[in-house]
């Protein structure tokens, strides 16, 4: 039971940190109809600028304390969203007439441009900068410990690090719910991710909304990478590749541009992957994802939350 | 024909040539770099095909390609690489049939070989029925998928020996110098083939292979199967709208891709020793950039791309000078910058890549025509033409025949409802038609007329009723089955296949009618060549009618207004319907031209024995070519009768002008 209720405590916490990635990607399919393939590597820039703040505040320390990581976010998510913006606006924008596959083409293109970039050893002031070297994110002070009230009534260890990822990623959650149900800029992205040109005739500043959401998205998006980090202390610059193409896939099992269906399918897949792996096939844990996508594709492709929707000639 | 000829001796040079390529014995030209390099170009080559007919050509966005490339090299390997396979197969060819231990060696590959295109094919099958039925994006992400699965299991696999990569040659050491190595009457022959003619056996096969790859894709590309690739690339609804099934198109095109990238993994396996790291992601995009910096569609751009991608890289590592002190992970490194730099100002500043869809023989061809003595090759010889007329002429015959022959209606649609969600389109549609009518479908703006032709076409299932045409129900088949039973269409807004020339619009039209599938293309048969002639000559016969015979050469959106609508209508015609539904034909047309237009109309109806459903909404040519009319306003049908009938009914002249016009 123990056991049943640590990987239960594992499996949200990592669905919590899909939900996430998740929700950049099908925010920005939403209003696009394109698959940003370079928001995997926002995520490890996110994870990168945090350890990054982590080593000047502490001075290359192996530890932080809780309000050092605090700014490590706030750093993070301050340059994450410059990236996400810029990324949209010299890659993205010029195609936006162009073939869905031109953009296709190129999100991947971006995508390995970033990556590559990072995996480059730079120089520069005097600190290595990225580099194929797993770079350490110092870990907060404290966060390893068991939680003494859960211990005490339920007799599990749950750290405080579970506690705070999912603490953290219920908050975003929520303000994301509140920018998006109750805000103009929220309305005017749905609007768009409805009809696009609808929108357009209704007045909505296409290209503000697009950046807006490439930023929320990314902000997002550096949030979850700084609470990987918590979970797993080295940052590298392939991390992106693989945890953004499985939080993808939990958008696609949500229903790709469906909101709520991000999250759902996000914390679904933290689930089941944990369980498989405590059950054994831990090293076929990558490839769980893409079987799920795969009987998804077959079975309901427009998600569990979606809509099937008859394209009109 | 005399293209395939010189394409043939090329090869047959080539693969004679290919022992003077070989490296390990004196006499060689190149050295083992250049040998491996020249290789490596081949298999790109190889791989760009596969991948170009499935993006290029089709436009399917797969970027898992590194994935049958693995799953075709493990699969060789498993034949032609393990001990327990290996020793078998060579005991039997070389042991009871006697061939000599090359003949073994080169039996064992092709085992291997013929195994990876299998295995690569079938997973081609798996992975692609399901997914291409769905929009673009899902294929994406499901090859995407598929890849990484490939990866991972390659990389977990204990029976596919990753760590210390599998290989042909990565096992003898251990197996020739264990016990039961050296008491196996085989040690020598594996020995000495081994270690003095490995290439052999592998050079001439990589080069026929590459060369056999190039020949099939181009033979693909100019035929009726290329063109309906080209055509469901342009516009999925319109090729399904003349009887192009695009589904089984796509999952061809893509089991094909897949074969060839086994192919090419088959024979990677001969020639390198594998390493789980060269099949990731990475491998995917570099074939992908091949294909987009090529041109996606160009045989010749790709095969320039493979060339260029692969040799760069090589040179800049031997070549930079040594003061630089830059180490080989770092130049690799910047290689990927590069490339996704590369791809970037692609899609930016040069999305058809060098070539575009063209080939240097049309480069050549432009150049001609436009500075040379080819200026009247642009106009088509009037015999072609009038051969092509006097064929419409003697099957109009047997077009009328049949059509006496019709006893009951021709298409019944009975109580035919759509919704949409919760709005209800078309409520309760009826409509019968008797051979040779011309019937015409009007109302107001969003009245559901394009809503019922989607219906009657397959566009959408309707919620409700049934729709017969010649007695047999079409309401679950898809749309180029529905084109096929004999339901052409034209669209309201102008659907052509507007990069392809006017002249293989109207010849994709005939698709349904062709006999001779993909194997004739490939193979060139003379069944192929001389439905290719009918064929065209049948399509420069509809274009006359409709005054494009001479501009067969040009691209359809670069055609007038008027010429694009009536292009439209021959491409329809050229299904050879017996039902021809028209979408606003008149739409944009001025007096004179409408007149013709319903001249037109008159015209092709008794000539081809047609029926034809119209709307339209310039009364003039309503109510001067139509028998009957059918009035739709909301999804209902509020009136039916003769134009003037029409005229006069109070519940039209609501629907148009609204409550008070009726007391005025």
């Amino acid at each position: 039971m123990d056991y049943f209720l640590q990987q239960l405590v594992n499996g949200l916490a990592v669905g919590s940190l899909y939900a996430l990635i998740a929700l950049g990607y099908t925010m920005v399919y939403g209003v696009l109809r394109l698959i940003n393939f370079a928001h995997g590597e926002v995520f490890m820039v996110g994870a990168f600028a945090g350890a990054y703040t982590a080593r000047a505040l502490t001075g290359d320390k192996t530890e932080q304390t809780f309000w050092q990581a605090c700014v490590g976010v706030m750093v993070a998510v301050m340059v994450c969203s410059i990236l996400g913006w810029a990324i949209e606006r010299f890659a993205y924008r010029p195609l936006r007439n162009s073939s869905r596959l031109s953009a296709l083409i190129t999100a991947i293109g971006v995508s390995l441009l970033i990556q590559n970039l990072a995996n480059i050893e730079w120089q520069f002031a005097g600190y290595r900068w990225f580099g194929s070297t797993p770079t350490n994110y110092p870990a907060i002070i404290g966060a390893g410990e068991p939680v003494q009230v859960i211990h005490r009534l339920l007799g599990v260890n749950v750290v405080w690090k579970d506690v705070l990822l999912l603490a953290t990623t219920g908050a975003v959650l929520v303000v994301l719910w509140f920018i998006v149900q109750r805000t103009r800029s929220g309305k005017a992205m749905r609007a768009v991710s409805q009809s696009y040109d609808s929108a357009r005739l209704m007045g909505v500043n296409i290209d503000r909304i697009v950046s807006f959401t490439f930023i929320l998205g990314s902000a997002m998006a550096a949030v979850g990478g700084c609470l990987f980090c918590i979970k797993n202390p080295s940052a590298t610059p392939t991390m992106g590749v693989i945890f953004g193409l499985k939080a993808f896939v939990a958008a696609v099992i949500g229903g790709i541009g469906n909101i709520p269906g991000a999250a759902a399918g996000g914390l679904l897949l933290g689930l089941v992957e944990t369980f498989v792996s405590s059950m054994g096939y831990s090293r076929y844990e990558s490839a769980i994802a893409f079987v799920i996508l795969v009987m998804v594709l077959l079975i309901k492709p427009e998600g569990i939350f979606g809509k099937a929707a008859p394209e009109k000639v | 024909m005399a293209h395939g000829a010189i394409f043939l001796g090329i090869v047959v040079v080539i693969a004679l040539l290919s022992p003077w390529l070989d490296v390990r014995g004196s006499g060689a030209w190149l050295s083992a770099s250049s040998h491996t390099l020249m290789y490596d170009i081949a298999l790109n080559v190889i791989l760009a095909m596969g991948l170009n007919l499935v993006l290029g050509m089709t436009g399917q966005f797969s970027i898992g390609h590194a994935g049958f490339l693995a799953a075709g090299a493990y699969a060789a390997v498993v034949v032609a690489g393990k001990p327990e396979w290996f020793v078998p197969q060579l005991a039997f060819w070389h042991g009871t049939l006697e061939l000599s231990v090359t003949a073994g060696f080169v039996a064992i590959m092709l085992t291997g070989t013929a195994l990876a295109i299998a295995v690569a094919a079938v997973l081609g099958l798996v992975v692609g029925l399901p997914t291409l039925r769905l929009r673009g994006d899902y294929l994406a992400i499901a090859t995407l998928g598929f890849g990484e699965i490939v990866a991972v299991v390659i990389g977990n696999s204990d029976y596919l020996d990753a760590t210390s990569g599998a290989g042909i040659y990565a096992w003898r050491a251990p197996w020739l110098n264990s016990e039961a190595g050296k008491a196996s009457p085989l040690h020598d022959v594996v020995q000495k083939h081994l270690f003095d003619t490995p290439y052999l056996v592998s050079s001439f096969w990589i080069l026929l292979g590459t060369a056999v790859t190039i020949y099939v894709v181009r033979n693909i590309k100019y035929s009726t199967s290329g063109r309906a690739l080209l055509a469901v690339r342009e516009d999925v609804i319109a090729s399904e709208a003349v009887g192009v099934p695009t589904t089984r198109y796509k999952v061809t095109a893509f089991v094909i891709g897949a074969a060839l990238a086994g192919m090419a993994g088959g024979m990677l396996s001969h020639h390198k020793q594998l390493n789980p790291q060269d099949f990731t992601f990475l491998r995917s995009v570099e074939i992908l950039l091949i294909v987009i910096l090529g041109g996606q569609g160009s045989i010749t751009g790709c095969i320039l791309a493979a060339i260029a991608v692969t040799l760069v890289p090589e040179s800049l590592r031997s070549g930079l000078p040594r003061s630089w002190n830059l180490d080989a992970t770092l130049i690799d490194k910047w290689r990927l910058v590069v490339y996704a730099v590369l791809i970037i100002a692609a899609m930016l500043f040069r999305p058809q890549g060098l070539m575009g869809r063209f080939e240097v023989a049309d480069v050549w061809r432009w150049a001609r025509r436009k500075w040379g003595a080819g200026r009247a090759e642009g106009k088509v010889a009037q015999e072609v033409v009038t051969a092509g007329i006097s064929t419409l002429v003697a099957e109009k015959e047997d077009l009328r025949a049949g059509q006496a022959a019709q006893a009951g209606p021709l298409l019944v649609a009975e109580n035919v409802t759509m919704n949409f969600g919760g709005l209800c389109a078309v409520d309760s549609f009826g409509l019968s038609l008797r051979a040779g009518e011309l019937v015409g479908l009007i109302g107001p703006n969003g009245a559901g007329k394009t809503t019922v032709f989607n219906v009657l076409t397959g566009v959408y299932r309707p919620t409700r009723g049934d729709i017969r045409v010649c007695e047999r129900s079409i309401v679950k088949l898809r749309p180029h089955a529905i084109s096929k039973r004999g339901v052409a269409r034209t669209f309201q807004n102008i659907r052509l296949f507007a990069n392809l020339s006017v002249l293989d619009n109207v010849m994709i039209a005939q698709h349904a009618h062709h006999r001779q599938g993909i194997l004739a293309a490939v193979l060139r048969t003379p069944g192929f060549f001389e439905e290719e002639a009918e064929s065209r000559k049948r399509a420069l016969g509809y274009m006359d009618i409709f005054g494009l015979a001479d501009k067969g050469r040009e691209q359809a959106n670069s055609l007038s207004y008027g010429d694009q609508r009536r292009l439209e209508i021959a491409r329809a015609l050229a299904t050879r319907p017996k039902l021809l539904l028209l979408d606003e034909p008149a739409a944009g047309m001025n007096p004179t031209e409408k007149r013709e237009l319903m001249d037109l109309i008159q015209t092709i109806r008794s000539r081809f024995g047609l029926t034809i459903l119209i709307i339209e909404h310039d009364m003039k040519v309503i109510m001067g070519i139509c028998e009957r009319i059918i009035v739709l306003d909301y999804g209902k049908t509020i009136a039916t009768g003769t134009p003037e009938e029409i005229r006069r009914n109070p519940a039209v002249i609501e629907a148009y002008l609204g409550a008070s016009a009726k007391q005025g």
